[in-house]
Order: C-alpha cells, then structure tokens, then sequence
C-alpha cells in the first residue's frame, strides 16, 4: 500500500496540472479559441497543422483546435451544471429520506432501486428519446439518472450522523429539521460527495460525447467534441487528424478526471 | 440446485409483467401523440376521418386496460406493430438485428472471458511486478477511452493503415474481430481491475493463512483457494454486465455500422418511431432478465452457499 | 525429554516505512515431547507473531526474523521457506481461532482433508477418508461420513474446532499450536475442546503450545506457562508456581489478580494498555504501567534472572515484596 502511494503521485500531479489546463481553457476560451468554432469558409478546407490553425482545419474550413477548444468549453460547463444540480438533489432526497424515514424512505429505496435496475446509458436513451433528441433533452435525461448515487450517498452518510451527539443535541434544542439538514448534516456530507462528484463528472462529458456522437445529445452546429468525431468519420481514410485531436482530447480529460477521482476517494478512505 | 432454479424461473414472470405495463404506459405518455406521428409519416392531412382511422389502427378507441391486453396478446405472439416510418412489420426487423447483436455481444464476452484471467492473474501473481504496473496502466486509460474514439482508432489502424481486417461488416467472423474488441476493452480493464484486487485482498484472509498453516504449497493456495474465492464475486458481476455491454453495442454498433439493435434504436429515436422504440425496450429489458438469471445460476454453481441456500453472502 | 520445538535469542522486527520496529526480543521458548506449554499474555503482544514468523507465515517483505530455531531437536534456517512449509501440517500442526473463517467456504471439509495430506504424503483417497472419519469418531463428531461431504457454512462453529483438530492430528505431529481455539466458541465448547487437546497429549503424547489471553484455561490445561508482554517473555515457571502464588513479575502478579472468580466480591482492574508498537521506549516495557517501577526500570536491558525450578523472569524487582495477592 505504501508502495502504491508513491506511484500514484506523478500520475496525480500530471492529473493536477491538466485540470489546470482545462480550468485556463474555462475561462479564456474566445481568447485562447481566435477563430469562430462555427463559421464556414469552404477555400480553406483540409489545412495541415500551423501556427494559425494547430490541429488544421475540417471540411468545413473550421479551426479544429479553435472547435475543440469550444467544445471542451461547453462539456464542461454543462456536465458540471448537471453535476451540482444532481448533488443538490441527490443530497436533499436522500438526506430526507434518511432523516424521516419511513414511507419516505421506502419510495426512495424503490425509485432508486428501480433506476438503477436498468443499465444507465439505455435509460438515458429512452428518456431522450421519450423527450425528443435536443440539448435540453439530453441535459434533463442524464440529470433524471444522475442523482441517484448522491442520493444514496447522502442516504447512507445521513443515517449514520443522525445519530451524533451533536445532531441530537441540536434536535433537543428545539432545531427544525430543515436546519438541522442545513446547519448540521449537509456539511457533514458534502466533502464525502467529492470523489463521486469528480468521477460521475468524467463519466458525463465521455456520456454527453457519447450521445452527441449518436445524434440524440448537443444538436450541430454548436461544436461538441462527439459530434465533431461524428462529422469527421468519413473523413478516416483521408483526414484522420480531423477526428482524432478531439478524441485524444476526450480521452486526456476523462482519464485526468478518473485519475483525480480516484485519488480524492482514496484520501477520503483514508480519512475515515 | 432443482428448487434454485424453479424458485430464479418464477421470480422472471412478475419482473417481466412490471416491464410490459412500463412500456406500455410509456407510448400511452408520449409527448408526441401516435396519431399525430402518424398522420405527419404518411402525409395525410389532419380531419376528423383520418385520425379516427389512424386511432382505430392503434386500438386507441377502446379503454386503456382493454388496448393493454389486446397489446399483450400482440407481443406474446411476437407481433410488435409496423414501423410509423415505413409501414414494415417491427418483429423481423429486430429479430434479425437482436441476432446481429447477440453475435456482437457474444464476440466482446469471449474476449472478456479469456483476457481478463490472463492480465488479472498476471498482476496479482507479482504485486508492483512489471505485469502489474502495465496492468494498471491499461485498466486506467481502458476505461478512460471513450468506445467511439477506441473504435475510428482501430479502423484507421487495422483497415485503413495495415489493411489486416474489414472495417464494415461482411458477414464473416474476421468482421466481428473489431467491433468485439473495441466493446470489451472497457469492460475486461473493469474486470481485470476488480480480480486483481480481489485476489490480493483475498492473500490476508484467514483461509489462506489456515492453507498455509496446513502446509500447502503456495502455488496451491494460489490456483485453488485463492482464485476460486476471487473469481466467484466476479461471476455475478460479469453476468449483470452483459446488460452494459448490450447498452455498449449502441455506439459500437453505430461506428461499425453493424447491423444490430443499436443501429435500429438510435435511427428509431431521431425519427420518433415508437412502436420501434417499445420493440427494442422489451427485448432490452428481456435479455437484461436472462442475463441477471443466468448470473445468478452462475453463481450459485461456483459458490455451495448460494446453491445450498445460506443467503447471507455478502 | 526430547524437544519438540525451541527458540534461542529469537527476535522479529517489522519493516514500516524504512524503520524496523521490535516486535518480540529476545524471545527463548521451548516445547518438549508430551508437554502442554501456554503462552500467555494480552491481545497485540506478539505472541500470535511468534508462531506464526517460525514457521513461516510471516511475509518476508515485511518481516524479519533473526535466532536460533530448532524442530524436532534439528536446527531449522528461518529463511528456508520450503524445509518450514514441509514441517508445517506434518511435523508441527496448527489449530486457529474463528474456524469460521479458516476453512475455506467453497470447499468441503473433505476436500481440505484430502488437500492437508497430499501434501505431505501420497495416501490413496480412501486412506485419507479413512483415517479422517475415525479421527473425527474419536473428536465425538457424529456421522463423520455426512460432516465430510459437508461445508464449512453448514456447520457450527464448536463442531468446525473440532474437525480443525481431527485435520490437525491427520499426519500425527508430535507438536500441536493452538491459537487461542477457545476464543470463538461458547463456554460448553470451550470445555470441549480443552478436555479434548487434554485428551490428545494424553493419548499420543503430543506436544502442545497453547496460546491464550485467558489465564483460567491455561492454569487448567498446561504444564508450564510462559508470560508475554510487549514482545518479551517476561517470565516463564511451572503451572504449579502459579497455583501457589509463586511468581513475582508484576504484570503476572496483576494478571492472576485480575482473573474472574466466584469467590471474589471485587476485580482489580490491570489499568492502562500496553505501549503501541511505535512508542515502545527503552528499558522495561511495563513499567509505565507498573507498581514497583523504579527509575533504574527504564534502563533496564530485560536480561534475564533465573531462579531455580524452570522459573525464568525479566524485572529487576523481582526479589522486593508484590502487593499480596488476593484471592
């Protein structure tokens, strides 16, 4: 184990400083991205790599790396928005249905039951397709699936701290129980959250390329790192750059976000 | 074993009940309303007398529990409705491309079968040997790599570059080389990933000490003890997965243009065509059952405390 | 007498983040033919280390070992795993504490008996068999044919000791480890299964370590009693010294007072733990903890006294007068 340790560390350092990368492109993306992601110009079609345009141009004439760069952009923004929406649900379902128990507790076993029954990447199809393929769809079908693990996070974490001194001290103190979840659980709980939140965070950018990739996610021409390999695939005998740099880039920031993920649960077990 | 397997049969029946009824009520709460799809695929204009024969096609004129169980008399004798789009029976259509995804899923589970005991068992043979960092790094970046990426790679390698094997499906079994791999990659990284584990968190068992202490040879303890006792959570496990690797052939599918569901259900969900739709949900929903079922049966066979009815394993 | 196993200047270090951290010092230990010897003493003090590290069974990566080991009266190199992973079963038997989780769940105790004596010799299925069911037919297990075909999970926990025994005895070693058997088992059984070991020593003149916490059993049960604290033996006598209030290190002294009895209106309570590995610090172990401690205990090198009857203790106070002991 102590040999493990050591060999995590320039894997979770290489991880840090790509998350840095990635927080840059955040924030300074129409600065870092100089040309529009989505204006065509047919004459500069199929450009190699240069100063100008790093991963070449497509089909189109677009700046590949210019469309990654937006397209990572977006991803994140979004998966990150589904994220803390899905732990602020997932924590106040299942710290309710821990603190009140009862028929509370039992909806939320079978719902959750039920959901997870399923493999998640067909149920956030069928959602989809229930509500038609559009952006907001595909947002609101992975959101439907998402909040289950934080739920049963919360559920799990709240069930033990509810029985702490301190949280019992509060509830003789006359505290509501909107305050005590609030003031004395939620806290309690949110660090816990982290490993989680940072894996599922990785698993819905690769989700959201996936279904992107199928037509069903982001609609064109907003660039999209699954659609843009979904543009570029008749393009694999010819101009095989084209689909590969966006790829590579899913690939690095997915893995940098499995890497994290596993290291922050790590040290969470470790604490505990 | 008998009274197992009776008692896994009769638990199927009502699991499949709950799916009929889910699947139904999910055409009957469509948004997008069957007479209105239908009316707009066949360009017919929208009157009183065209959606009162478009209703009469879908049995919409009687009560709900009555079109359920005219609906359920349909799909137990596999009559799945037409197609809105083109008007052709649902039924062949996916059986044909069920059999195209079974031989898909079938390939990947050989792959999983034989990869994952070879790296799982080479990594935790040595501990920090050279096999297991290698191990590790592919079980990271195997599950890291998104299916569609994995699979354009591989084309552009195997076909394009080397021209070794056939990208598009020409019905041999040299075709199903691909697209099977790239479907199992993740999964063999996820398994090998919980073998290893399992079998060194297995080594500080007190079992093995006891094996020990008796004065097995270690490489005894390894083969038998060890590996039996790591193996049997991951038959369970490796037998709900098969539902993963169904929900995998979609993109797969997809990148391989291979002619299976995933094909079929993604075209079904950009045009809409619900009965499609609801075709594919039963027959997802079917072999997810066989497979939790077969899983299980698996596991009662490799472990005696399932088989003989202890249940509290954990 | 001939003896059966014996450790000289035994130490065993562990190897943690670069340090080697002592966890038994200069242990000297020996078991003769016919003798049930118990080695007493609390939960974390090594003495399950120490069989375990003679025989091998300590991973090498992490433990060392260094002494003098002798099997059967041949001296035995430490490192040489395969001459120990031989002795083991044959020469020298172990019997475990929570036989729930000893045998292995997915195989049938048949299964673990035909495997033990492969091993070490070639005895045909039925020999195995054989032998198996008239041994567990003299451990008083009933239908010993059906146990056989069972598994572990299908039967309790008194009756698993029991055939962890008969699976001990299988190829008759002349020395039986028991590590603390008793534990895991209720208090019927626990006289079982003492009565039975008595039985066996008895019988075949079987050698016995016996490793326990509880000092009532093995003031039933051995011959002679070794006291471990903190990775030393700290004093070692005959079981009579015990029943005659005899022995004189202060950690014996306390442990006899605080042993339960119905005679007793009031439990002395041994107070505090003893020191974690990590922050053993010079001189004797105990004396944090001790009465009689004096501050020349603290540089004390543990070396020992010997005082005549088999009777071996390590504290420099030995001789001065311990608080009576009640009874």
């Amino acid at each position: 184990m102590i040999r493990e340790k050591k060999a995590m560390r320039p894997a979770v350092i290489a991880a840090l400083v790509f998350l840095g990368v990635i927080l840059i492109v955040m924030v300074f993306a129409d600065k870092i991205g100089i040309h529009d992601p989505t204006s065509i110009d047919l004459t500069m079609k199929f450009h190699g790599s240069s100063r100008e345009y790093p991963f070449g141009t497509d089909d189109y004439g677009r700046c590949v790396f210019c469309r990654c760069i937006y397209a990572v952009h977006n991803s994140v923004e979004i998966a990150f928005t589904i994220e803390i929406v899905s732990v602020f649900i997932g924590m106040m379902l299942g710290m309710c249905a821990a603190y009140f128990g009862g028929i509370a507790d039992q909806l939320f076993g079978a719902v959750s039951n039920a959901l997870m029954a399923f493999p998640k990447v067909i149920l956030i199809m069928l959602i989809a397709a229930f509500l038609g393929a559009s952006t907001r769809n595909i947002i609101l079908a992975m959101l439907l699936v998402d909040w289950i693990w934080y739920a049963r996070i919360s559920r799990s974490l709240t069930l033990s701290l509810k029985e702490r001194k301190y949280v019992q001290a509060a509830r003789l103190n006359g505290a509501s129980a909107p305050v005590i979840l609030r003031r004395h659980i939620a806290p309690g709980i949110l660090p816990q959250l982290a490993g989680q939140f940072t894996l599922s965070l990785g698993n819905v950018i690769l989700g959201l390329a996936g279904f992107s990739f199928l037509g069903i996610g982001i609609q064109r021409p907003t660039p999209e790192l699954g659609l843009m390999i979904s543009d570029g695939c008749s393009l694999i005998r010819t101009n095989f750059s084209v689909l590969l740099w966006p790829g590579i880039i899913l690939f690095l920031i997915v893995l940098d976000l499995n890497v994290l993920g596993e290291w922050v649960s790590e040290h969470l077990r470790k604490q505990a | 074993m008998k009274r197992y397997l009776i008692k896994q049969l009769l638990l199927i029946l009502p699991t499949l009940l709950i799916v009929t009824i889910i699947s139904f009520a999910m055409i009957r709460l469509m948004p997008a309303d069957a007479v209105d799809v239908y009316l707009v695929t066949h360009h017919l204009e929208k009157n009183e007398k065209n959606i009162a024969v478009a209703k009469e096609r879908f049995g919409l004129d009687e009560p709900v529990p009555v079109q359920y169980l005219h609906w359920l008399k349909d799909i137990i004798h596999l009559d799945f409705g037409k197609t809105y789009s083109t008007n052709q029976a649902v039924a062949p259509m996916l059986g044909k491309a069920l059999v195209k995804t079974l031989q898909l899923a079938a390939a990947s589970a050989i792959w999983i079968v034989v990869v994952t005991p070879v790296l799982g068992i080479g990594a935790a043979a040595k501990p920090e040997g050279a096999m297991d960092r290698l191990t590790r790094i592919y079980c990271l970046c195997g599950t890291a790599i998104p299916t569609f990426v994995l699979g354009f790679i591989l084309i552009r390698l195997f076909s394009v570059n080397w021209k070794l094997l056939p990208a598009i499906p020409d019905g041999s079994a040299v075709s199903l080389i691909l697209p099977s791999f790239t479907l199992s990659l993740s999964h063999i990284a996820y398994f090998v990933q919980m073998l290893r584990n399992e079998m060194l968190e297995n080594r500080g068992e007190m079992f093995v000490l006891y094996a020990r202490a008796r004065g097995l040879h270690e490489k005894r303890i390894f083969w038998s003890h060890l590996l039996k006792n790591s193996v049997q959570p991951l038959v369970n496990t490796m037998g709900i997965s098969i539902g993963g690797l169904i929900a995998g052939t979609v993109i797969v599918e997809n990148v391989f243009s291979w002619p299976g569901l995933g094909r079929l259900i993604t075209k079904a969900i950009l045009s809409r065509d619900y009965p499609v739709i609801q075709g594919y949900i039963l027959i997802v929903a079917v072999t997810y059952i066989c497979a939790n079922t077969i899983s299980d049966l698996m596991s009662a066979i490799v472990d005696p405390r399932i088989r003989l009815g202890k249940g509290d394993v954990s | 007498m001939k003896q059966l196993l014996r450790i000289d200047n035994y130490d065993l270090s562990l190897r943690m983040n670069g340090e080697n951290i002592r966890v038994i010092s200069s242990a000297d230990l020996f078991v003769s033919e016919g003798e049930i010897v118990g080695l007493i003493g609390e939960s974390g003090c090594g003495k399950s280390m120490l069989w375990k590290s003679l025989l091998g069974l300590a991973d090498p990566q992490k433990w060392i070992c260094s002494g003098e080991l002798r099997l059967m009266g041949n001296p035995m190199d430490l490192s040489d795993r395969a001459a120990l992973t031989e002795a083991r079963g044959n020469q020298v038997s172990v019997i475990l504490q929570d036989p729930m989780n000893a045998f292995d769940q997915l195989f049938t105790i048949e299964r673990h008996f035909i495997e033990t004596a492969r091993a070490h010799v070639q005895w045909s299925k039925g020999e195995i068999l054989k032998k198996a069911t008239s041994l567990m037919r003299r451990l008083y297990i009933r239908e010993p044919e059906k146990v056989l075909k069972m598994y572990p999970f299908q039967c309790s926990g008194g009756m698993l000791q029991r055939i962890m025994i008969a699976l001990a005895l299988m190829l008759d070693p002349p020395l039986l480890i028991a590590d603390e058997p008793t534990t895991s088992v209720d208090v019927t059984v626990q006289r079982e299964i003492v009565a039975m070991l008595k039985e066996v020593n008895r019988d075949r003149n079987t050698g016995i370590l016996y490793i326990s916490h509880d000092l009532k059993i093995i003031e039933d049960l051995a011959d002679r009693v070794y006291v471990m604290y903190a990775g030393y033996l700290v004093e070692s006598f005959p079981v009579s010294a015990l029943q005659e209030r005899k022995v004189f290190h202060p950690y014996t002294v306390k442990l006899l007072q605080s042993r339960p009895s119905y005679t007793k209106a009031y439990l002395p309570v041994l107070e505090g733990n003893p020191p974690s590995l990590l922050d053993r610090q010079a001189g004797c172990p105990f004396a944090p903890r001790c009465p009689k401690a004096v501050d020349a205990c603290r540089s004390y090198d543990m070396h020992v006294y010997e005082i005549g009857n088999q009777h071996i203790v390590r504290c420099l106070r030995w001789e001065d007068e311990n608080e009576p002991a009640q009874n």
